[in-house]
């Protein structure tokens, strides 16, 4: 009799721990113990996801309600998501740099900011987050800068090769980093 | 406490839950064959969708020249009629090539489009095929495809006539900003903007119509809003401070006052009741992790707005709650509609980021 109501206990802990991890689960599905990887890329649609590979063509976008940037997204294993969105969602502070070559072949930072963001939870292990925008240097490019006038600084960089790094971290100070060498246009 | 005391509010949660258990009931009813909740009805559409609206049941939805303005492509509009039995949203082709960024509809047949060229069109599906007017404004003889009515907002005079405001800018919204105003057969005439702003651009325009040309708003760059006064011929701008130096992308306006959305790091939420000298209130959540704010709509009991990287909010009595989609949606989210008689949320978005403007995605809630 005794044996059975060990085993009784035994039981009803088990089902205790499940039902508390089930629960941490259902607070926080998107958490990882994954070691952070982060993937560049572009989103079609609702969600698709387009990874950046080595030598895509980028554009340097100009929004028609203003803002301009190579508007990217960034793909995450290992940082905590968020399966919800708006003023709950988990934040991700990032570093966003677009690097090219100046004339003597050294790294040339056309632009480096850092922004915020949030971190959306796919499908219960990647996060994904929506918005990574790399702009160019204000001082240098100006804002607003006109693609279509010659004289732009912005012109002379259609057609180089460049390189975009983020670098990312979560809530939690988790962090990772990431590039993609692309080639930049400029829109018309 | 007596007895009695206490069956009052038994009754009470009886009655509600009671009340609560038809509600559904009559809502399933009209949406018959609608699964409850959001669905994502097109998704990755060859032109970004940048407006919805319903009038008289027809879902009126317009957007982007997946072409820009150098291929066959023309400006998306959308219409469906009986958005309660199933999606079928039948194509227009106005045959006019760049975007259309807003429709506002004045019937279940005839709807104004603004867009690109700074056009102005009147569709008129009352004719088989559709007439299309391309009104003359003050912009026509340029045919500048980066001069665009980025909004539009038709309402009846008291003489019966139609009330038609424009507004926009130079596509970057950082130069030439324009109102323009169309009254009964007159054409579009420029109307002078009351603004100490170098640059800017006006993006929304919106009254407390249908039937009345009362209450109109527009909103802008560097926070700028104006307020229509007077009517008809006589009808001028009278600027409103918001305190506020970032865009303000959209305005709705109804029976309680205006509400406006914006912002561009982060999101932006403000409203004002309808006296006349009260201000502009900042009634966006705390938190730093709202993202821009481009579009909203108030229904009689609910609002929607919508954002940046799929961001939807309800808002009911002055609160704010994210929407759960119940699906992945991180593209952004343009314009939205709360449409009181059916009982459907629209939104529409899709890439915004740069011309051309694909990747439209439409979406609806059922009750």
């Amino acid at each position: 009799m005794r044996a059975r109501v060990q085993v009784l206990a035994n039981a009803l802990s088990v089902l205790s721990v499940l039902s508390v991890t089930s629960l941490a689960g259902c607070e926080d599905p998107c958490s990882s113990s994954d070691e952070p990887s982060l993937e560049l890329g572009r989103l079609q649609g609702a969600s698709t996801f387009e990874p950046l590979a080595s030598g895509d063509e980028v554009t340097l976008g100009f929004a028609p309600q203003g803002g301009q940037g190579v508007f990217t997204a960034i793909r995450s294993i290992g940082l905590e998501a968020h399966p919800n969105f708006g003023i709950f969602a988990k934040q991700v502070t990032m570093s966003v740099r677009m690097v090219g070559t100046d004339d003597t072949g050294e790294r040339d930072i056309l632009g480096d900011f850092s922004i915020g963001g949030s971190i959306r939870c796919v499908d219960g292990e990647n996060g994904v987050i929506p918005e990574a925008i790399f702009g160019l240097e204000p001082a240098r490019f100006g804002f607003g800068a006109d693609p279509t006038n010659p004289d732009d600084p912005t012109t002379a960089l259609d057609g180089q090769t460049i390189t975009l790094e983020a670098d990312v971290s979560d809530e939690n100070g988790r962090s990772g980093s990431v590039t993609a060498d692309v080639v930049l246009r400029i829109a018309q | 406490m007596n007895g009695q005391g206490r069956s009052a509010p038994g009754l009470g949660l009886a009655a509600l839950l009671a009340v609560s258990w038809l509600l559904p009931a009559v809502s399933c009813d009209q949406c018959a064959g609608l699964p409850p909740g959001w669905a994502l009805l097109r998704d990755n559409e060859p032109g970004a969708l940048l407006s919805v609206q319903v009038k008289d049941g027809t879902v009126w939805v317009c957007g982007g020249d997946p072409d820009g303005v150098d291929g066959a492509a023309t400006g998306t509009l959308l219409v469906d009629d009986d958005p309660l039995d199933d999606v079928d949203f039948t194509a227009i082709d106005t045959g006019l090539q760049g975007d259309f960024w807003w429709v506002h509809p004045t019937s279940d047949s005839v709807a104004f489009l603004g867009g690109s060229f700074g056009r102005v069109v009147r569709v008129d599906r009352g004719t088989s095929p559709p007439t299309i007017d391309v009104l003359p404004t003050p912009a026509t003889a340029l045919n500048d495809p980066d001069i665009i009515v980025f909004g539009v907002y038709a309402s009846t005079a008291a003489d019966g006539s139609d009330d038609v405001w424009a507004v926009g800018g130079r596509t970057g919204g950082a130069v030439g900003g324009f109102v323009w105003h169309k009254h009964g057969a007159d054409d579009f005439v420029d109307v002078a903007i009351p603004s100490d702003v170098e640059g800017y651009a006006i993006w929304k325009v919106a009254g407390r119509g249908p039937d009345t040309v009362d209450d109109v708003w527009m909103v802008g760059t560097n926070g700028q809003t104006f307020h229509v006064e007077g009517e008809g011929a006589a009808a001028t701008l009278v600027a409103v401070p918001t305190g506020l130096n970032t865009s303000l992308f959209t305005v709705d306006v109804d029976g309680s006052g205006a509400i406006a959305v914006g912002g561009l790091g982060r999101g932006l939420v403000v409203s004002r009741g309808t006296d006349a000298a009260e201000a502009w209130v900042d009634i966006t959540p705390d938190g730093d992790n709202t993202p821009p704010l481009l579009g909203v709509h108030r229904g009689r009991d609910e609002g929607l707005i919508v954002g940046n990287a799929g961001a939807a909010y309800s808002v009911k009595d002055g609160v704010m709650t994210p929407e759960a989609f119940g699906f992945a949606m991180f593209q952004s989210l343009h314009g939205c509609f709360v449409d009181d008689d059916s009982g459907l949320v629209w939104a529409v978005g899709g890439q915004l980021t740069g011309i051309p403007l694909r990747g439209g995605v439409l979406l609806r809630r059922a009750p």
